[in-house]
C-alpha cells in the first residue's frame, strides 16, 4: 500500500474532511476554464470577422455608417438606397480595385422566424465577397431564383423560404461565421428584383418610387451600397479620402468595424483575466486555511501514524498527496460544470453579447481543460504543504495521553 | 441525511423541467401552428412529473434496494429530459429562436445534474445496502 | 537484551501547581517475559509506558532499549528505534477510519520495510483465533469498540516486533476474549517477545510473568 492508494481511498470514501476545499477547488476550476473559452470564442469570432469582412472599404448613403456595421456584427435588418450610378465613378477611382453593389432589404416576416430577417443581395458577375464563403457541404446547382442562407437561418421543410408571400428555394448555406451575417439571407439581384417587387406590393418602398417605372430593373438605379477591394500597393485611407472628396456618400472602412470589435473583446478578456487571477488568489488562501483546518481535525490519525513509525516526511506526503488530489478532483468538478455552462448556452452568450463569438476546435478546448486543472492542482502546492508541515509536528504521545484521566 | 438531500434536489430539477419550458425558460409561443418546441414542453412535463413523484419515493422509501431501483429510474428520467429537447421531439430550427438559446441548454443542464445527483444516489445505495452488517448493526 | 528503566521521574504542572506522574521508577521488560503493571487509574501508568517507549521524555532517569539509551540520541534515531522495535496497542480506537479493517492491519508493515505483510497461514490463524475474520473487508465505523480493539492487537502482533506494548488490551473485551488476547501474548513472549501490559483487570496481571503495582507514581514490585 503505496501513500497514494490509502490518500485515494481515504477520498472515495469520504474521510478527508476536505468537501469544503474541494468546492473551493471547483470554484477556481470553474472561472478559469469558462472564462478561457469565453475569451477564445471572442478572438475566434474576431479573428473570423476579419476574414470574411472581404471587402475594405464600403460605400453606403450618408448617414446609414452605423446601421452598416450593424448588419455585420449583429444582423440587425436594414434597409437603405444609394444610385447606383455612382458604381462607375468608384471603379475609376485610383486605387480601386474591385467594386461590387449590394442590396439591402429587411423581409417583413419570414416563414422561418420570428424576427425579421436581413436580405442582402449581390451581383453575381462582381461579387468578391459572399460567393467565396459558401458551405461545400450543402449546395445544390444554381438554380434561377434560389437563395443562399447564412448558418443560423433555418429552412422549411422542403428547403424553401417564404418572403413577402412567394416561395424561393435554398440553394446553400454559408459556413458559421459568428456574426450577424449567420442571420442573413442572400440573393441575386435578380431574386432582389422579384422581391423589391413584392415587398412594395405590400407597402415596403425601395428606392425612389416615382422615377421606377414597371418595366425597368429597380437595381439597374438604386443599390444599398457599393463594396470596394483595393490595390495592393494603396493604402484604404488614401482611397477613402478620395471617396470623401469625389462622391456624395458615407465610408465605413473595415478595419475601423474591426477595431471596434477588438476593442470590446480587450474589455471582456481583460475583465475575465482580471477575475481568474482574483479567484485564483483568493482561493489558495481560503483552501490553506481549509487545508490546515481539516488536518487540525485529524490529529489522532496522524497520533497513530507515528506511532506505527511514520515519519513527520511521511505524513506530509501524505496530506501532500491528499490536498492534490483533492483539487483535481474539485477541478475536474469545475470543468464539467464549466463546459455545462458555456457550451449549451453559445448562442445565448453570443446574442447577449452582441460580439462575433465561435466555439472553439476540440484541440483548443483540451488545452482549456488542461489549464484549468493545472492552475487548480498547482494553487493547492502550497496550501499542500503547509498543511502537511502542520500534520507532521503532532506527537504520538497525543493518542496515549487520553488513557490518562 | 445525506439521502434526503439527494432526494429532495431531484424533486427540484423535476419541478424545474416540468414547469420551466413553460414559465421560467419558456419555448416560442404557439401560434395556430404548433412548432416542435411546444411539444417539447408538453413531454417535459410529463417526464418532470414523473422525476418529481419518484423523488417524493426516495424520500419517504428507506430500504436500500428500493432506493437504488428508483436512483435508477431517476437516471433514466434525466436521460429523457436531455434527449426530448435534443432528439426525440426537438425544437425550433434557427439558432435565433428563444426555444434554442435558452430552452434547449436549459433542459440538457437540468438533466444532466439530474443524471449526476440520481448516479450519486444509486452509488449511495448500492454501498449502503451491501456494507449493511446481517444482525444487529452495533453503535 | 531488554528495556531497562532506571530512575524514572516524570513531572507535570497541573493548574500552575506541580505534580509528580511518575517517581523514581525503576523496572526491566526482559525478552522472553509478560511483565504487568497494575493500579488505579491515574497512577501514572500510560505516562510510564510512554516513557519507556520513547514518547514522552523524562526529567530524570534513563532508559536503556537493548543497551542503546534512548534518550542520548536525537528524536529522530529515537523515533526510529521505537518503531522498528517496539509495537504499540493503545488504550483508545486506533484504526484509520476510510480503510478497510485488512488494509488497517497491514498499514502497520508498511513502516517495517524489512518485515514485509504475509497474509500467511500464521496471519489467518491469529485472525481467526481473535474472531475477526469475518469483519476484514468491512470499515472501521461499523465495528463495536471491543471488536476495534482486537482488530489493533491483531495489526500490532503482524508486526513482528521485539517487544509489544499494551495499554489495557482487554478494555472492552469479554472473558473469552480477553482469555485468547492473553494466549496470544504469551504465545509472543515464548516466541522470546517481550511484552508489557498496562491493565487493571486482574485476570491479565495473573497471567503476567512479573507483576508491578503503581500507586500515586511509585512502582511496586509484587511478583
Amino acid at each position: 500500500m503505496r501513500i497514494i492508494d490509502i490518500a485515494i481511498r481515504k477520498l472515495i470514501n469520504g474521510k478527508t474532511g476536505g468537501a469544503a476545499a474541494l468546492i473551493f477547488a471547483l470554484i477556481l476550476s470553474f472561472t478559469a476554464f469558462s472564462g478561457r473559452i469565453l475569451s477564445d470564442s471572442l478572438f475566434l469570432g474576431a479573428n473570423n470577422l476579419k476574414e470574411r469582412l472581404g471587402a475594405d472599404i464600403a460605400v453606403v448613403p450618408k448617414g446609414e455608417e452605423e446601421s452598416y456595421q450593424g448588419i455585420i456584427l449583429s444582423g440587425e435588418p436594414v434597409e437603405c438606397s444609394i444610385e447606383r450610378s455612382l458604381e462607375s465613378k468608384l471603379i475609376a477611382i485610383d486605387g480601386v480595385e474591385k467594386v461590387t453593389p449590394v442590396v439591402y432589404l429587411a423581409s417583413l416576416n419570414a416563414s422561418c422566424c420570428s424576427v425579421p430577417i436581413q436580405i442582402i443581395g449581390y451581383d453575381p458577375e462582381t461579387d468578391f465577397v459572399t460567393t467565396p464563403w459558401i458551405s461545400e457541404g450543402y449546395v445544390k446547382d444554381n438554380k434561377d431564383g434560389s437563395l443562399i442562407i447564412g448558418y443560423n437561418i433555418a429552412a422549411d421543410s422542403e428547403d424553401t423560404l417564404t418572403f413577402f408571400g412567394r416561395s424561393y428555394e435554398i440553394r446553400a448555406r454559408l459556413n458559421k461565421t459568428g456574426t450577424g451575417m449567420d442571420k442573413s439571407v442572400y440573393v441575386t439581384f435578380d431574386v432582389m428584383e422579384q422581391l423589391i417587387k413584392d415587398a412594395r406590393e405590400k407597402g415596403v418602398s425601395f428606392g425612389e418610387k416615382d422615377d421606377i417605372t414597371e418595366t425597368d430593373r429597380i437595381t439597374d438605379s438604386y443599390v444599398s451600397a457599393f463594396l470596394i477591394r483595393v490595390k495592393e500597393g494603396y493604402s484604404p485611407d488614401q482611397v477613402t479620402g478620395t471617396i470623401l472628396r469625389d462622391i456624395p456618400a458615407g465610408v465605413v472602412q473595415s478595419k475601423n468595424v474591426f477595431s471596434s470589435v477588438t476593442e470590446g473583446i480587450g474589455v471582456i478578456s481583460d475583465f475575465i483575466r482580471n477575475i481568474t487571477i482574483a479567484v485564483l488568489f483568493i482561493v489558495s488562501f481560503v483552501t490553506a486555511l481549509l487545508h490546515i483546518y481539516r488536518v487540525e481535525n485529524r490529529r489522532k490519525e496522524w497520533a497513530v501514524y507515528r506511532m506505527m513509525g511514520a515519519s513527520g516526511n511521511w505524513i506530509l506526503e501524505l496530506i501532500f498527496t491528499e490536498t492534490v488530489l483533492l483539487s483535481i478532483v474539485g477541478a475536474v468538478a469545475g470543468v464539467g460544470l464549466g463546459a455545462l455552462v458555456v457550451f449549451p448556452f453559445s448562442e445565448l452568450i453570443s446574442e447577449q453579447l452582441k460580439l462575433p463569438y465561435l466555439r472553439p476546435d476540440l484541440l483548443e478546448i483540451i488545452k482549456g481543460v488542461l489549464f484549468s486543472i493545472g492552475l487548480t492542482a498547482f494553487s493547492s502546492i502550497i496550501p499542500g504543504i503547509i498543511a502537511g508541515e502542520v500534520a507532521a509536528g503532532t506527537e504520538c504521545y497525543v493518542l496515549m495521553r487520553e488513557g490518562e484521566s | 441525511m445525506k439521502n434526503k438531500v439527494l432526494a429532495i434536489i431531484t424533486i427540484i430539477f423535476g419541478l424545474l423541467a416540468a414547469i420551466g419550458p413553460k414559465t421560467i425558460f419558456p419555448v416560442c409561443k404557439a401560434g395556430e401552428m404548433k412548432m416542435r418546441c411546444f411539444y417539447t414542453a408538453r413531454w417535459e412535463l410529463v417526464v418532470g412529473v414523473a422525476a418529481v413523484i419518484t423523488g417524493i419515493l426516495l424520500l419517504i422509501i428507506s430500504k436500500e434496494i428500493i432506493r437504488a431501483v428508483l436512483s435508477g429510474v431517476q437516471i433514466i428520467l434525466g436521460v429523457f429530459i436531455v434527449l426530448i429537447p435534443t432528439a426525440i421531439v426537438g425544437v425550433c430550427g434557427s439558432p435565433m429562436m428563444h426555444c434554442v438559446t435558452v430552452t434547449r441548454p436549459a433542459l440538457i443542464v437540468i438533466g444532466t445534474l439530474h443524471i449526476l445527483v440520481s448516479s450519486t444516489a444509486l452509488i449511495v445505495s448500492l454501498r449502503e445496502s451491501s456494507g449493511k452488517r446481517i444482525g444487529l448493526k452495533v453503535a | 537484551m531488554s528495556i531497562v528503566a532506571e530512575n524514572i521521574v516524570k513531572e507535570y504542572k497541573r493548574r500552575g501547581k506541580s505534580f509528580i506522574a511518575v517517581d523514581n521508577a525503576s523496572f526491566t521488560v526482559p525478552k522472553g517475559r509478560i511483565v504487568a503493571v497494575t493500579g488505579r487509574s491515574g497512577s501514572g501508568k500510560s505516562t510510564l509506558l510512554n516513557i519507556l517507549a520513547g514518547m514522552i521524555e523524562p526529567e530524570k532517569g534513563s532508559v536503556n532499549v537493548d543497551d542503546i539509551n534512548i534518550f542520548g540520541v536525537k528524536a529522530s534515531k529515537r523515533d526510529k528505534l521505537r518503531a522498528g522495535k517496539i509495537g504499540i496497542i493503545p488504550q483508545n480506537q486506533s484504526l484509520i477510519s476510510g480503510l478497510t479493517i485488512y488494509d488497517n492491519i497491514r498499514l502497520q508493515s508498511i513502516f517495517l520495510s524489512q518485515r514485509p505483510f504475509l497474509p500467511n497461514s500464521s496471519f489467518s490463524g491469529m485472525v481467526s483465533v481473535l474472531g475477526i475474520d469475518d469483519l476484514l473487508s468491512m470499515y472501521p465505523a461499523n465495528l463495536s469498540g471491543g471488536e476495534m480493539k482486537r482488530v489493533a492487537i491483531a495489526r500490532t502482533l503482524t508486526g513482528n516486533f521485539d517487544y509489544i506494548f499494551a495499554d489495557e488490551p482487554t478494555g472492552e473485551l469479554d472473558k473469552l476474549n480477553s482469555e485468547k488476547v492473553m494466549a496470544l501474548f504469551r504465545k509472543e513472549a515464548s516466541a522470546g517477545k517481550g511484552v508489557l501490559v498496562i491493565t487493571h483487570d486482574d485476570l491479565v496481571s495473573q497471567s503476567a510473568d512479573i507483576i508491578y503495582t503503581m500507586e500515586d507514581g511509585r512502582l511496586k514490585r509484587k511478583k
